[in-house]
């Protein structure tokens, strides 16, 4: 017997579906002969006429005998959108200078001050080797050698003054367990593991905090500023692989993954959806349960500063429909996020790109690379590199997205952000600026305000649209551009611009025009 | 052999999903037997904009590839793959109409908001499967996912329903 609500969703529905189909015009009877229903076709392609064009290859997973044909739109400024346009050139433009196009699974890439550093940690078992690449000409230039040998899954992040790559496996002890590469003075650094963890603990899945990074298996924290280690105590989880593990702010998460056991990822009974958040104030570990997500054998996950956004990875398809993706804040909990396209997305890669997230992949070849846009309604297809890429590195700079790596192999690919998709910079900062004086030079100062956007690292003045100075949020004071003269008599205008940690603009002020006294 | 409980016994499948005998012969049986459906599902997933334009790619295309899709063990959720990648995402966090906008004036008004704040896929199964009175093997094979996924998110979405609108299990 039915409740009321479900004689309402009865009635609600059926009453949908009738404006649905009258709203989807039948098929004219002239094109149900022998041939393709051209009117039909032509209907279609109005259609899309009308709605513009998103970029989307979609296939449908499973039966190769009946894949869904590729659907390729792409966007474009005029009115003459078909619904397969011919293929473009893909923007990407691949890196050059040093050779990195060896196939590697899961290289690194992170984002340094000024340049993308690309390590191919494993090399099939000879050194490391690494590079840093300077995004705007896609040049890489070599630097030296690490003093650790070759090795699987390091854990390597960018602490704001050096590198570090820390343990990984290469079927014995790793030793040195780490290093530490200084960029501006292109040299390393060994790192000792704790003294307390016998040597044969395999150090996987770090995540850097903002002070040290934590490896919430081994219950161990690196500070590379007293280049001391602590522990902490033990996540309150089962052991796992393929978890995805990242840091809110000073918190980390850890969740998801599958049992420890051979093939997980064939048994669905092995993968988890439990997690749990590791709280640096407190020390302390709290469960977290009760997601929208279901369990997946791989999970990854990536952070704006304050949330999480957690994807699940499936092997074969969307994992019978299972939800992919969510967010999950420390303060709120879980909310739900609209889900990629149902394909299996293993090996492919995620990366947080301002307010956006960008994943990358997937497993099947396709090559499909989406957006997920702050409070968009679905994923949306931004092109993807020359080279198709499966568990490849990838990583955002000063405006650009890096590739490196993959099964496959190939060179590294950089792509300006602003061809993949459009960014709306807000002049939503309000920055009182104050002209100063000090023997007889004049310079700028500003203070820094509350309100800055979340996730903002840096403060940077610009001088008629040049970059004049660059201030750390993290002191909270404010900046100045004390040392880079000012011609006096003269008048400039000015900007401030808030970033993130890749240096990417989140807001900025509106220009003012000065007089330099 | 297992039969469907609310399609008319068009056609019977095999348990291992092989078409049985009894099949629409002609694409406008098969459209016939399965649009409704399709526009359900649209409908629920996307709203009626983004509906009726997934309902026309995918009956463009079963109209192109007749042949084909008369051959499909699975057309209908063959054809609602293509709808679904041929169809645009709106930019829309409103996107069902309110009943009265479809004309019925005496069902709980917030029925569509519910509907909105639950996943796609939760609010496709109840669509077939409350709505329309599917069964779970007929949406799973629509969506693509399994029985048992079905069943999972109907559970789910009607207990955010009956949460969100203070409805209580009779």
């Amino acid at each position: 017997m039915p409740d009321a609500l479900e004689r309402d969703i009865e009635r609600y529905v059926t009453a949908l579906a009738t404006r649905v189909e009258a709203g989807s015009p039948p098929m004219p009877e002239g094109s149900r002969g022998a041939d393709p229903p051209r009117g039909r076709l032509l209907m279609a392609a109005a259609l899309v006429l009308l709605v513009g064009a998103a970029v989307a290859v979609l296939t449908w997973p499973g039966d190769e005998r009946e894949r869904t044909p590729a659907v390729v739109e792409r966007p474009t400024t005029t009115t003459e959108a078909s619904p397969v346009p011919p293929e473009e050139p893909s923007p990407w433009v691949p890196v050059t200078g040093v050779d990195l196009g060896m196939p590697e699974n899961d290289p690194h890439v992170v984002w340094t001050l000024m340049d993308f550093f690309v390590l191919h940690a494993e090399n099939r078992g000879a050194g490391p080797v690494g590079a840093l690449v300077r995004p705007q000409t896609a040049e890489a230039r070599p630097i030296a050698a690490p003093p650790i040998g070759w090795r699987d899954g390091p854990t390597v992040v960018w602490t704001g003054r050096e590198v570090l790559v820390i343990g990984g496996s290469s079927g014995e002890e790793v030793e040195p367990l780490g290093a530490a590469y200084d960029p501006m003075a292109d040299t390393w650094r060994e790192i000792a593991g704790p003294v307390d963890v016998a040597a044969s603990v395999v150090f996987r899945d770090g995540v850097w905090t903002g002070t040290e990074v934590v490896f919430w298996q081994v219950g161990r924290a690196y500070d590379p500023t007293a280049d001391r280690w602590r522990s902490f105590p033990a996540a309150p989880l089962s052991e796992r692989t393929g978890a995805a593990v990242v840091a809110i702010g000073a918190d980390v998460l850890v969740w998801g993954g599958c049992e420890p056991v051979v093939d997980c990822y064939l048994d669905p009974e092995t993968w988890l959806a439990d997690g749990a958040l590791y709280s640096a104030s407190s020390g302390e570990w709290t469960p977290v349960e009760d997601g929208p997500l279901d369990g997946a054998p791989f999970a990854t996950a990536v952070s704006d500063g304050e949330t999480a956004t957690v994807v699940a990875l499936h092997l074969d398809s969307d994992g019978d429909g299972a939800d992919a993706t969510a967010r999950f804040s420390p303060t709120d909990g879980w909310a739900d996020l609209p889900d990629p396209a149902a394909i299996p997305w293993f090996g492919s890669s995620v990366t947080q790109v301002g307010d956006a997230v960008v994943l990358a992949g997937p497993a099947d070849g396709t090559s499909q690379w989406l957006v997920l846009r702050s409070g968009a309604d679905a994923w949306e297809q931004i092109p993807a590199p020359r080279t198709p890429r499966r568990f490849h590195a990838l990583a955002d700079g000063q405006g650009h997205l890096l590739v490196a790596g993959g099964e496959a192999g190939g060179p590294p690919e950089v792509l300006p952000i602003e061809q993949a998709w459009t960014r709306e910079l807000p002049e939503s900062l309000d920055i009182p600026l104050a002209v100063q004086v000090s023997d007889g030079a004049p310079y700028l100062t500003f203070t820094q305000p509350d309100d800055l956007p979340s996730g903002t690292a840096y403060l940077s003045i610009y001088l008629d649209d040049r970059l004049r100075a660059r201030s750390s949020a993290s002191s909270g004071v404010g900046g100045s551009t004390r040392g880079s003269s000012l011609p006096p008599g003269t008048t400039v205008t000015v900007h401030l611009v808030a970033e993130d940690v890749d240096m990417l603009p989140l807001a900025q002020t509106a220009a003012v025009t000065l007089e330099v006294p | 052999m297992v039969r469907s409980q609310n399609d008319g016994a068009s056609y019977d499948r095999s348990s291992t999903g092989s078409v049985g005998v009894v099949g629409p012969t002609t694409i406008d049986e098969l459209l016939a037997e399965i649009q409704p459906r399709l526009a359900a599902a649209f409908g629920a997933a996307y709203g009626v904009q983004r509906g009726e334009e997934a309902l026309a790619e995918a009956v463009a295309y079963a109209w192109e590839h007749r042949d084909r899709i008369l051959a499909m063990d699975s057309p209908a959720g063959y054809l609602y793959r293509v709808g679904q990648s041929r169809s645009r995402p709106r930019p829309s966090h409103r996107f069902l109409p309110a009943p009265t906008e479809l004309g019925i004036d005496d069902i709980e008004p917030g029925l569509a908001p519910a509907l909105e704040e639950l996943t796609e896929r939760q609010r496709t199964c109840v669509a077939l499967v409350v709505g329309l009175h599917h069964s779970h093997q007929e949406a799973a094979d629509l969506l693509g996912i399994s029985k048992s996924s079905v069943q999972q998110h109907v559970e789910r979405a009607m207990d955010h329903l009956r949460e969100r609108l203070g409805v209580h299990r009779a």
